[in-house]
């Protein structure tokens, strides 16, 4: 049978080269012009410990990391069960596990009842004798997935070869190993089970982490300016830009706490440059006063929120949508912010390149809502155009407007105020936490206190006129809705195909810019449907208690919200629209 | 030799309308007055110049002066100054704040601002109190003292904040008097000069919450001293200068660490990472990375 779509999980220990086995495939897959889609999940461990990775593969693009895992390697039975709420197999899933670790007794059963294929195989044994080195059993593992299943030999050996380009022994070393993982079925193994992945290869496409991707995007939208924290699931933004923006000339600052890097980001945007700093749940806690600043100083500033699990330290290395209540409240008084979704992967660009845009044009800070399963996950993604992008500059006064300069000027259409920046003479202002007059001066007057507030959110109304973009799939006069927002996309938009191709007619709608709210997009959608779904990864149903705060639902409504820890599967979502439908 | 060029600045183009916040006799105005100064004599222009505070009365400072200002986050000056700094290396940037803002909310930046070495300049007014929130007791006031939170009597011991600075390996660290005007403001060109960051401890009187005869008491102790250069780098003698009489208070420039600040050495990173490329990377060519 050939597959088109095909998913392999693989779990190990820390030393077994899981992640790196997975990452030849998607790498291999992507050269070739295929679709991939890798999740990794880890124990808590700092080395060591268990590790899992899935790599859904697919001539068409992959929207989700789909359901039941097609074909399974383990190289520990051990592993596996801390696994095992993570891992579904399909009935007929394909089992390959090491000799040297046999299969328990009380899981003979268990498989048998799945009719599982199973394949015993001599990884460890077959690095030790042919290779001197247990290291190379992931690639001997790869061979032979690639000799059963028909992956791209000549891609994993690109693969390999570019991984460790800088050490030459290396790379024959497991170029010897892939081949002898291939040679070892050839000879030896009689294939019991269906698939084999049958594609036209095409020309090769990008492989990318949301994180490499939003880093990527602000430098292309013109931040110069990174100042961060380590945490996780955000680290790697700070480490791309510690490796690029030098060289951009830039700067990147490791700061010594959160709200530093956060202050380091208002100085630097006060000073005229575009700036950025990424981080998870905690450290949005942290940076709330910071948040509040840059919103009554109006200095437009972008802080990545990569959302893992909370509240507290939570599940630092797993996701969660359940920071939207902070990103869009979290701060006392009344401070307008912009927050923002991305979907997937290449979104995590587009929208950083928005959230700068938002930001100067309206001189307000933006909250990019980002989350680990899309943060850490790598995708392939179409090759696009990065030099095309026009990105927007703040205005800044003219000479007629720095004669008597009022900084915070309330006569301007849209609430925003042409913005000297230091260095222009006439310029000078002092800005501030403090309620100020146009001028920027200190005051407590109820009055001014009132319409410089008006004046801040009075771009709400000019930034949902121009941002507020949203993603609609589906049948547009369906009766069914399903809203849902952020990384739950992919499984949304996969589960309304399904359905279209069963011939059922449901309609979603996942919204980009979540606040300022954008009513007429949620109400045009809303119109007709006679019920919802909405479709979120937390406990307390956020999304949907945000969104009845701002429009009048008189759906019946079907809400599907539970705690992260574990993306949602397109079969979970998909059983509870068909229960409507 | 050529003559200086004459000045393009007086005191009164750093001067702004706005009238203090600040109580007659506060030590503020002395350091306000300095700053002035500072400014006229080192001829900067007011649009070149960013001053950053936190919160408290002596943070309300940059809304005095005809400069690009920010009073910002309790305890958070040194943060954003230290980003506008970097973000815009030829602005002259200063940042400044109380001793509550700087040694308690704020204390965590203070050491890392010093290893950081960002060409700056940290001026802590020390009033040992909080003036704004109306006397509460502060890291810096003297055990035994009474406040409205010490009602009898203070069981903290105060922090030394040169000795902090010196501990901490600041490249500039000076100690200056809200009424020592002319020495004060040679304490903050100075600081200005030093290319790193520079930190001016300035003993800033209270008479509000901390008695009318604050300013005589410190009078009574100050004494200008001129630290040879040959001390200047040590931290022991700085220590036992600190400590080698109870009943005096060092003025001065009081130690030196220099050191590539952090600008330069930014700089030096940009050189290394384009190592065999001549020209600034691409779009484009960020992009190849990403390429299988």
């Amino acid at each position: 049978m050939a597959s088109t779509d095909i998913i392999i999980g693989i779990v190990g220990s820390g030393g077994d080269g899981v992640i790196t086995a997975g990452e030849f495939i998607v790498s291999a897959v992507s050269s070739e012009g295929l679709f991939s889609f890798m999740l990794k999940s880890y124990g808590a461990q700092i080395r060591g410990g268990e590790s899992s990775c899935r790599v859904r593969i697919s001539e068409q693009p992959v929207q989700s990391q789909g359901d039941e895992i097609d074909v399974l390697v383990t190289f520990s039975w051990a592993d596996l069960l801390k696994f095992e709420h993570e891992v579904e197999l399909r009935e007929g899933t394909v089992i390959l596990y090491d000799e040297d670790d046999p299969m328990p007794e009380d899981h003979v059963a268990q498989y048998a009842a799945l009719k599982a294929v199973t394949y015993a195989i001599p990884f460890k044994r077959l690095a030790k004798e042919r290779t001197q080195t247990i290291l190379t059993k992931n690639v001997i593992m790869l061979g032979v997935l690639a000799e059963l299943f028909g992956l791209p030999a000549k891609g994993i050996r690109h693969a390999i070869a570019r991984k460790f380009a800088a050490k030459p022994g290396v790379v024959e070393k497991n170029i010897d190993a892939f081949g002898i993982g291939r040679e070892w079925v050839k000879e030896n193994l009689e294939k019991r089970d269906p698939f084999h992945l049958e594609y036209t290869p095409g020309a090769p496409k990008l492989v990318m982490e949301g994180n490499a991707a939003t880093a990527l995007g602000a430098v292309v939208a013109g931040c110069r300016f990174y100042a961060g924290y380590p945490i996780t699931p955000a680290g790697e933004v700070m480490v791309w830009m510690a490796r690029h923006l030098p060289a951009l000339g830039g700067i990147m600052v490791q700061c010594e706490d959160e709200i530093s890097a956060a202050g380091m980001v208002v100085g630097a945007a006060f000073g005229g440059a575009k700036a950025m700093c990424a981080t998870s749940g905690p450290g949005l806690s942290l940076k709330s006063e910071m948040l509040g600043l840059a919103s009554i100083a109006e200095v437009p500033i972008v802080i990545v929120d990569v959302q893992r699990g909370g509240p507290s330290t939570g599940i630092p290395t797993k996701t969660e949508q359940s920071d939207l209540m902070h990103a869009i409240y979290g701060s006392h008084g009344d401070s307008p912010r912009v927050v923002i979704a991305p979907t997937d992967v290449e979104d995590c660009f587009d929208t950083a390149v928005q959230a700068f845009d938002i930001a100067e044009e309206f001189q307000i800070p933006v909250i990019l809502l980002s989350d680990q399963f899309i943060a850490q996950r790598k995708e392939t993604v179409r090759p696009f155009d990065v030099s095309r992008r026009a990105v927007y500059e703040r205005v800044k006064p003219g000479r007629a407007e720095l004669v008597d300069y009022k900084r915070y000027r309330l006569d301007t259409k849209t609430g925003v105020s042409p913005m000297a920046v230091p260095g222009m003479p006439g310029g000078q202002y002092p800005a501030s936490g403090i309620e100020h007059s146009e001028a920027g001066d200190p005051t407590s007057r109820v009055d001014t206190h009132s319409a410089l507030t008006e004046k801040r959110y009075r771009k709400y109304r000019y930034i949902i006129e121009k941002y507020s973009f949203v993603r609609t799939y589906g049948d547009e006069d369906a009766e069914v809705g399903i809203l849902g927002w952020g990384s739950s996309k992919g499984v949304i938009k996969e589960t309304v195909l399904r359905l279209q191709a069963e011939g059922r007619k449901v309609h979603c709608m996942i919204p980009q810019l979540l606040h300022p709210f954008p009513k007429e997009a949620f109400d045009r959608f809303l119109a007709g449907k006679k019920i919802l779904v909405v479709v979120e990864l937390n406990y307390r149903g956020m999304f949907l208690q945000f969104i009845r705060s701002r429009c009048d639902i008189k759906q019946k409504v079907v809400h599907y919200g539970r705690t992260g820890g574990k993306p949602f599967s397109v079969r979970e979502i998909y059983d509870v629209v068909r229960e409507v439908l | 030799m050529a003559v200086d060029a004459p000045r393009q600045h007086t005191v009164a183009d750093y001067k702004r309308d706005l009238k203090p916040v600040w109580c007659s006799g506060c030590g503020n105005y002395g350091v306000l007055n300095a700053i002035y100064r500072a400014l006229t004599e080192l001829d900067v222009s007011p649009h070149d110049v960013g001053i950053i505070s936190g919160i408290g009365c002596s943070s309300r400072l940059p809304g005095y002066i005809n400069v690009y200002g920010m009073n910002a986050v309790h305890g958070r000056a040194l943060p954003i100054a230290q980003g506008l700094k970097l973000a815009r290396p030829e602005i002259t940037v200063l940042a400044v704040g109380g001793d509550g803002d700087g040694l308690s909310i704020g204390m965590g930046h203070f050491p890392h601002a010093a290893r950081r070495n960002v060409d700056m300049t940290y001026i802590m007014m020390d009033n040992r109190i909080y003036g704004l929130t109306k006397g509460q007791l502060s890291p810096t006031t003297p055990k035994g003292d009474v406040t409205v939170t010490s009602p009898f009597r203070s069981i903290d011991t105060p922090m030394e904040p040169v000795k902090l600075a010196v501990a901490f390996d600041t490249s500039f660290v000076a100690r200056g008097f809200a009424g020592n005007l002319k020495h004060l403001t040679e304490m903050v060109v100075a600081a200005i000069r030093h290319p790193g960051f520079s930190f001016v401890h300035v003993l800033s009187p209270c008479p509000t919450f901390r008695g009318m005869d604050e300013f005589k008491r410190i009078r009574d102790l100050i004494r200008v001293i001129e630290v040879p250069a040959t001390e200047l780098g040590s931290r022991d003698a700085a220590f036992t200068r600190e400590d080698a009489d109870p009943g005096a208070i060092n003025l001065g420039i009081l130690y030196k660490s220099p050191r590539p600040h952090y600008g330069e050495e930014a700089l030096r990173l940009r050189d290394i990472s384009r190592a065999g490329l001549d020209h600034e990377p691409t779009m484009q060519e960020l992009l190849q990375e990403f390429m299988p």
